[in-house]
């Protein structure tokens, strides 16, 4: 089994983030079983830790962090296994106040499922605490969004969250990740369209839905849109071999050399809310 | 679920979640209240903090279909929905009472990963 060790990133942003998943797993043959190293960690944000989680999860691949500075914090969120349920959920925030687990949702368990990230979501919002009105909104609607994109399309049957808010540095990141079939074959199965990863990303972001009718494809881009525009934030997207990085009035999107990722990886940065928000301004 | 012959009321926050996103889970509910007897079924919204547009859409949709049905039609109500709530389910019902014909433009430049790792 090939050794990966994961670089630390270069700074605190959420590209430097990006960038060292991307040399992580640069050159791995897709679903390829490797053993990450993660002692020259000493910070990690969730568009770092979420992929990996998902990855070794899935791929059975193995990870070491008993040498890592960090090592406290991934056993406080429970990486890489994470939580697929709400008692513990509930057990793990209340003895690690300061972080929420990595939760795993999954197809089968509906209502539970529902309701376990319905949790998440309220526990990310709590941690904010005191916000102007309509942060809630602001913070339950994207999760929801994304959620919900990969049971109606990915065709996985898991879903996975995380989160963590910097109150030192005054932001909350979010991350949500899926290893189904990823949106370029999306496009191809349901439409018959021919795409590259990067123009898949551009199409879900002009708002082509699979799904009939055009009330439907709104999701991605007015989360993007609410991150961005409205809250102040960063909106990155990944799949297969692209990615878009997103800021307000800045959309770059690049192809990912030699790199693939099997399903669709969504991590956006927030400052924390200062003042009021409309969402409805954000919905169309 | 509280039972009656006519009428229904269905707790969505213990049935589904305090916050509702998805559109699987909605159209299970509507899957369920198909097979009931009653002809008028409440959806209480009590202690829902927040529901998602894509899970108002499907609720409105559900709503519309149950309503039109020629067997077993139900008169589907929301009630006690907070303001969150009551404003999401009006900004979709208008969406869809007057569709956005044009989609917005979406434009981003294409860059190579090089500008993205010297960004980062």
């Amino acid at each position: 089994m090939k050794n990966i060790i994961i670089l630390k990133p270069k700074n605190d942003s959420l590209v430097a983030q990006l960038v060292s998943f991307y040399e992580t797993l640069k050159n791995a043959e897709p679903n390829e079983q490797l053993s990450f190293d993660l002692s020259n960690l000493t910070w990690a944000c969730p568009l770092l830790v979420l992929p990996l989680s998902a990855y070794i999860n899935s791929t059975n691949s193995e990870v070491k962090i008993d040498d890592c500075e960090i090592q406290d914090y991934f056993k406080a969120i429970n990486f890489p296994k994470g939580v697929d349920s709400i008692s513990k959920l509930k057990q793990i925030v209340q003895s690690k106040k300061s972080y929420i687990p990595i939760s795993i949702l999954k197809r089968e368990k509906e209502e539970d499922r529902e309701k376990l990230e319905s949790m998440f979501s309220t526990i990310i919002y709590k941690a904010l605490d005191k916000t102007p009105q309509g942060t809630s909104s602001a913070i339950y609607q994207p999760i929801s969004e994304l959620v919900t994109n990969i049971f109606e399309h990915s065709k996985e049957n898991i879903g996975y969250i995380f989160g963590q808010l910097y109150p030192s540095k005054n932001y909350l990141d979010i991350c949500v990740v899926d290893r189904g079939r990823g949106l370029q074959r999306t496009y191809f199965e349901e439409k018959k369209l021919e795409l590259t990863d990067a123009e898949s990303i551009l199409e879900v972001m002009r708002g082509n839905s699979v799904k009939p009718g055009n009330e439907r494809g709104y999701g991605v881009r007015t989360s993007r849109n609410l991150v961005c525009d409205g809250l102040g934030g960063e909106f990155i997207i990944i799949s297969g071999s692209a990615a878009l990085v997103s800021k307000k009035n800045y959309n770059n999107i690049a192809t990912l050399k030699n790199f693939y990722w099997q399903g669709v990886i969504i991590a956006y940065r927030i400052p924390k809310p200062d003042k009021p928000i409309d969402i409805s301004l954000y919905l169309e | 679920m509280k039972k009656s012959i006519k009428d229904y009321t269905i707790k969505i926050a213990e049935k589904i979640a305090p916050i509702v996103s998805s559109r699987d889970i909605i159209v299970k509910l509507k899957n369920s209240i198909s097979k009931l007897k009653a002809k008028k079924v409440s959806l209480d919204f009590s202690n829902v903090v927040f529901v998602s547009r894509s899970a108002a859409h499907e609720l409105l949709i559900m709503k519309e279909e149950l309503e039109r049905k020629m067997v077993r039609k139900k008169s589907i109500i929301f009630i006690n929905t907070n303001n969150d709530v009551k404003e999401m389910i009006r900004t979709v019902a208008s969406n869809r009472a007057i569709p956005e014909r044009n989609k917005p433009k979406f434009r981003a430049e294409v860059v190579n990963i090089d500008t993205i790792i010297k960004n980062g």
